[in-house]
């Protein structure tokens, strides 16, 4: 099956530019998505999804078609871009954090783990459906963010970003069988990490 | 098949990657084992509530942030001399074209002053040059900046390509207040959503896609502008 983006690529290659215009509208969303689930941290995600972008636009010279499906490029770029993200800046706390607690945060920012337990209780006092899901969006990119990076990856491109077992490998320059396993892996801890929450609702 | 490496093929049954001897085994060991059955459960679980998560909407400053931003990217990409010269080329042009008609204007007075005989010396003034400017978004393009500036002018064939409207991402318009800005226009899936996977076993719904999007970056800002507030307040 061709991929509508290689297409476009091509066009690029030929001197139509206007076919990053309609590369650009259609991995926005989804590359945005990516990064801020990885770094938990959706302001991030926005200059890095750019960044990621102008990289690739400036690539297009080098891009080989065929060799590796587009998806594939674009998420090695943007996963190398978080990565050098986080060891460069560390993390700076989590933003749902902020976004689901009714206080204003003070000065000293307690430890993640007091925040996921009090969380809940914070969400509860206020009622309807639209607080339960962030309470549960909270809880759960809370979980994902605790996982090591080198799971957290591989199991955010395969249960978010929906990436096959065989464009994460080519993804993460990883054999198959050792992401399939971290994969696995990964969503093992997740249980662990979400057991109170499921048991509880 | 045990309770070790049972937990091991959780990932491969869902994702019904296993043969039909394992998955025998398997079914027959979550029969057998409550612990296991209780973990597989609360697997399915966890994994739905991911799937589950609101997708995040780009913000409109993205868009446009990416769009100066790739345009700034185009003008690097120019050769430097072309850079250099294109305005330079214009405004010597506009100088020497002004230059040529006060000469004009002079010597024609002069000469229509001194002998009425000759009034034909006016023609040696050139038409001015229009001036050539880098355009970043303009409505209307010259072909010059067409083939500098391809990305503001995405041409009708890849449109048609891949269904898109009419609006561009390089041809924004300000948002009328009225109007709330439609990111549903752009409810494009990549193409790698096309290949779905068989939904496996047991009720992992996809819902997450159906969810409308939740931008708590909202709840985040208020509550920044509010805390910043506080101490100006207090202080007047
Ligand atoms: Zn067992």
């Amino acid at each position: 099956m061709p991929d509508l983006d290689d297409e476009l690529m091509k066009q690029c290659q030929q001197g139509n530019m206007e076919a990053f215009d309609l590369i650009v509208r259609r991995n926005r969303v989804p590359l945005v998505n990516f990064i801020a689930r990885f770094l938990d941290n959706p302001d991030a995600a926005e200059d890095l999804a750019q960044e990621t972008f102008i990289r690739m636009f400036k690539a297009i010279k080098r891009y080989k078609s065929g060799a590796a499906k587009f998806s594939t490029w674009m998420y090695h770029i943007a996963s190398n871009l978080c990565k050098n993200e986080l060891r460069n800046r560390g993390r700076r706390g989590r933003f749902f954090v902020d976004s689901v607690t009714t206080e204003p945060s003070s000065g000293s920012a307690p430890a993640e783990e007091d925040l996921i337990a009090t969380a809940p209780a914070h969400v509860s006092l206020q009622p309807g459906n639209q607080l339960e899901r962030k309470e549960r969006e909270y809880v759960v990119q809370g979980a994902i963010s605790e996982l090591p990076e080198r799971y957290r990856l591989p199991l955010v491109l395969r249960d978010l970003q929906e990436l096959s077992y065989e464009e994460i490998s080519d993804t993460l320059d990883l054999p198959l069988g050792t992401t399939k396993s971290r994969i696995n892996r990964a969503r093992l801890m997740l249980k662990d990490k979400l057991r109170s929450f499921v048991e509880a609702s | 098949m045990n309770c070790l490496n049972t937990e091991e093929q959780f990932s491969a049954y869902l994702d019904d990657e296993l043969d039909y001897q394992t998955v025998k085994a398997f079914e027959a060991h979550l029969s057998d084992c409550e612990s296991c059955r209780r973990e597989f459960t609360l697997f399915r679980k966890s994994l739905n509530l991911l799937h589950q998560l609101p997708q995040i909407e780009p913000s409109r400053e993205f868009d446009i942030a990416l769009q100066v931003r790739l345009a700034e990217v185009q003008v690097e990409a120019i050769p430097f001399w072309q850079r250099v010269l294109q305005p330079l080329y214009g405004q010597t042009c506009l100088a020497l074209s002004g230059i040529a008609v006060l000469f004009v204007m002079a010597t024609g007075f002069y000469f229509y002053q001194e002998t009425l005989s000759d009034p034909q010396s006016g023609e040696i003034a050139a038409a001015p040059e229009p001036s050539r400017r880098i355009p970043l978004v303009e409505g209307r393009q010259t072909e010059w900046q067409r083939q500098q500036f391809p990305l503001a002018v995405p041409s009708r064939e890849l449109q048609s390509l891949v269904n898109f409207p009419e609006s561009s991402v390089f041809n924004l318009q300000p948002v009328r207040r009225s109007q709330q800005p439609q990111f549903s226009a752009f409810n494009l899936q990549p193409a790698h959503r096309t290949q779905q996977q068989q939904p496996p076993a047991f009720d992992l719904q996809p819902a997450r896609r159906i969810q409308q999007p939740q931008r708590l970056e909202q709840n985040y800002i208020l509550q920044t502008v509010n805390y910043t507030e506080a101490p100006t307040g207090g202080g007047l």
